[in-house]
C-alpha cells in the first residue's frame, strides 16, 4: 500500500516543483518505487524540471477521463528505472479534475508504487485541494518571508480540515515544514526571517532547510532534479531531507553563515 | 484526546443556498436623549472625522440608554438623518415596545437584547432577591489546543474560549464570554460578542491585528506599544479598552 505525500505551500514560486522532483528522485535513488504527479493542470512544470517534457504523450487528465490507460501515461525516468512521472495536461483546466477521478488513479497507482508524490499547484483552489485530499503526509514548503509564511499557515489550516483524513476523522495528515531559499547570511544581517521565527509562527516539525543556491536554476534549466547535483548545497540538503523523511535523524546543515577562509576573504566569492 | 474540535468555518464549493451563522461587529449609535439638533451636530462631526468609515456603514441604533417610558417623537427623522449622513441603519436594540413598533414600520430589524448594559439602574431589593434565587447559568467553555491558523475562525458560543496554542495572523477567534490565550495572539480576538461589556481578554503575548470587547475595538496600530509582545489583560471601561499588565 503506497504512502501518498503532497508537496504544497499556498504561495507560488517557493519551490514545490523543485522539491517534488528532488524528493521523488531521492526516494527512487534509495530503492523505492516512486511516482510523482503534476496537479497543476494548464500550467505544467514538473515535466520540465524532470527533463521529460519531450516524451509526454498522455497526461493525468487523459487517464481520469478514460482516454488513456495509466500505463500509457506514466513516463519512466531515464536516470532511474524506479521513478515515474505523470504529467499534467497543458490544454485543459482544473475543472477536468474530480475527487472520484483522482481517487481512482491514486488507488491504481498505490498497487504498484511505494510512494506517490503529489506536486500541488499554488493557491487554495481545486487543484491544490485535490492534490492534498488523499495525502498521508504533507510537506509544506515555505520561504523565510512574510507572505510565504502566512500562506503556508493558511494551507496548514486547510490541510487539517479539508483532507479525506479530516473528513473521515482518521489520523490527521502528518505535516512537516520545509524551509527553502534560506540564506543564513541574510538572516545574520537582519534582512530575512530566521529559522526560529518561521518555526515559531508555523509550529510544525522541521523536515529540512534548503539553502538558496544557484544550482536550483541550473537544475531546472537542464531538466535534472537538483538532488542529483551532490556538489551543490541545495542538492545535499535535499538528500538530508529525504533521509529524514525515511526516519533518519540528521542535523540541519547550511543554516549558519559560512566562515570564509583567508583566501575566500581576499578573493571574495 | 477527545476534545471537541473547534468550530472552524472554512468556505467550500457548496449548495446553491445556505443559511449559516453570520457574526458581524457593527457600530451602535447610542441615543440617550431626544435632541435632534445635537444629534445632527454630533453625526456631522463624526462623519467629518472618519468619512470612509461611516460611508455606507451598517449601524445599529441602540436605545438601551433612552428612558423606556418616554416616547421618541423624532425617531423617523433621526433614522432619515442617519441615512442622510450615508450610514445604513439596519436595526435597533434595547428599544421599549412603542419604539420597537416604530422601528418595524421603518423596516428596521429589532436586534436581540441579551444582556443588561452596564449603566442600568441599581437593582431594587426585589430584583436583588430574584437574582439570588435564580440558578447560576452554566457557560460551556471551549478549549482549543491546536494553533488557530490563518483564515480559520473559532467561535465559543455561550461561554469562554481557552486557547492553549497561538492565534495566527489572519485568524479570528470570538467568544460570548472571555478569551484566555496562553499562546500569542497575532490575529483578531473578539470577546463578549453578544454585547457583554464585562468580558475580558487575557493573553500571554499581545500582537493582535484587532482586539474587540462587546463591539468596541482597536486595531494593531492603535494598541499601546508598551504592551506589545507582553502578557496583558484587556477589559472595557465605558467605551474604551483598558490594558493592564499581568
Amino acid at each position: 500500500m503506497a504512502r501518498i505525500i503532497v508537496v504544497t505551500s499556498g504561495k507560488g514560486g517557493v519551490g514545490k516543483t523543485t522539491t517534488s522532483a528532488a524528493f521523488a528522485m531521492g526516494l527512487a535513488e534509495r530503492g523505492h518505487r516512486t511516482v510523482v504527479i503534476d496537479f497543476d493542470v494548464g500550467l505544467r512544470n514538473l515535466d520540465l524540471v524532470m527533463g521529460c517534457e519531450r516524451r509526454v504523450v498522455f497526461d493525468f487528465v487523459n487517464v481520469i477521463q478514460g482516454e488513456a490507460r495509466l500505463g500509457q501515461a506514466l513516463i519512466k525516468d531515464k536516470r532511474n528505472p524506479k521513478l515515474f512521472i505523470l504529467a499534467a495536461s497543458q490544454t485543459r483546466d482544473k475543472d477536468a479534475l474530480s475527487v472520484e477521478g483522482v481517487g481512482k488513479v491514486l488507488e491504481e497507482l498505490a498497487q504498484d508504487f511505494d510512494y506517490i508524490v503529489c506536486d500541488s499547484p499554488a493557491g487554495i483552489e481545486k487543484g491544490a485541494t485535490l492534490a492534498m485530499y488523499f495525502a498521508d503526509d504533507a510537506i509544506v514548503v515555505t520561504n523565510p518571508e512574510v507572505s510565504s509564511v502566512r500562506d503556508s499557515d493558511r494551507m496548514i489550516g486547510i490541510l487539517s480540515s479539508k483532507s479525506r483524513r479530516a473528513e473521515q476523522n482518521l489520523e490527521p495528515i502528518n505535516e512537516r515544514l520545509l524551509v527553502t531559499r534560506y540564506s543564513p547570511e541574510r538572516v545574520a544581517r537582519g534582512e530575512m526571517l530566521s529559522l526560529e521565527d518561521v518555526r515559531e509562527i508555523l509550529a510544525l516539525d522541521l523536515l529540512g532547510v534548503i539553502p538558496e543556491s544557484g544550482s536550483v536554476l541550473n537544475a531546472s534549466n537542464s531538466g535534472v532534479p537538483v538532488i542529483l547535483d551532490q556538489e551543490s548545497n541545495a542538492g545535499q540538503a535535499y538528500s538530508d531531507m529525504v533521509d529524514r523523511y525515511l526516519g533518519g535523524e540528521l542535523p540541519h546543515r547550511f543554516i549558519t553563515p559560512e566562515k570564509k577562509g583567508l583566501l575566500g576573504r581576499l578573493f571574495g566569492g | 484526546m477527545t476534545n471537541p474540535p473547534p468550530q472552524v468555518h472554512i468556505d467550500e464549493p457548496a449548495a446553491a443556498f445556505d443559511f449559516k451563522a453570520g457574526h458581524f461587529t457593527l457600530p451602535a449609535l447610542m441615543i440617550r436623549q431626544d435632541d435632534i439638533d445635537a444629534l445632527d451636530a454630533y453625526l456631522a462631526a463624526q462623519v467629518a472625522r472618519l468619512p470612509r468609515f461611516f460611508d455606507q456603514a451598517p449601524i445599529v441604533i441602540d436605545l438601551g440608554g433612552y428612558p423606556a417610558d418616554q416616547p421618541l417623537e423624532g425617531f423617523p427623522t433621526i433614522v432619515g438623518m442617519i441615512r442622510g449622513y450615508g450610514m445604513i441603519p439596519v436595526g435597533v436594540r434595547g428599544a421599549a415596545e412603542p419604539l420597537k413598533q416604530q422601528a418595524r414600520l421603518l423596516e428596521l430589524a429589532v436586534m436581540p437584547d441579551l444582556r443588561q448594559r452596564r449603566k442600568t439602574p441599581p437593582p431594587t431589593a426585589e430584583r436583588a432577591e430574584a437574582v439570588q434565587a435564580a440558578k447560576p447559568t452554566t457557560r460551556k467553555t471551549l478549549i482549543v489546543d491546536k494553533p488557530v491558523r490563518s483564515g480559520q475562525r473559532v467561535y465559543a458560543q455561550g461561554g469562554d474560549l481557552v486557547l492553549l496554542a497561538g492565534v495566527s495572523s489572519g485568524a479570528e477567534v470570538m467568544a460570548d464570554g472571555h478569551i484566555h490565550a496562553y499562546g500569542p495572539i497575532r490575529g483578531r480576538a473578539l470577546a463578549g460578542v453578544l454585547n457583554d461589556a464585562d468580558a475580558r481578554i487575557f493573553c500571554n503575548e499581545l500582537g493582535a491585528e484587532l482586539i474587540a470587547i462587546a463591539g468596541r475595538y482597536q486595531v494593531n496600530e492603535d494598541l499601546p506599544s508598551r504592551f506589545m509582545g507582553r502578557p496583558v489583560q484587556i477589559s472595557l471601561q465605558g467605551d474604551s479598552l483598558q490594558f493592564t499588565a499581568f
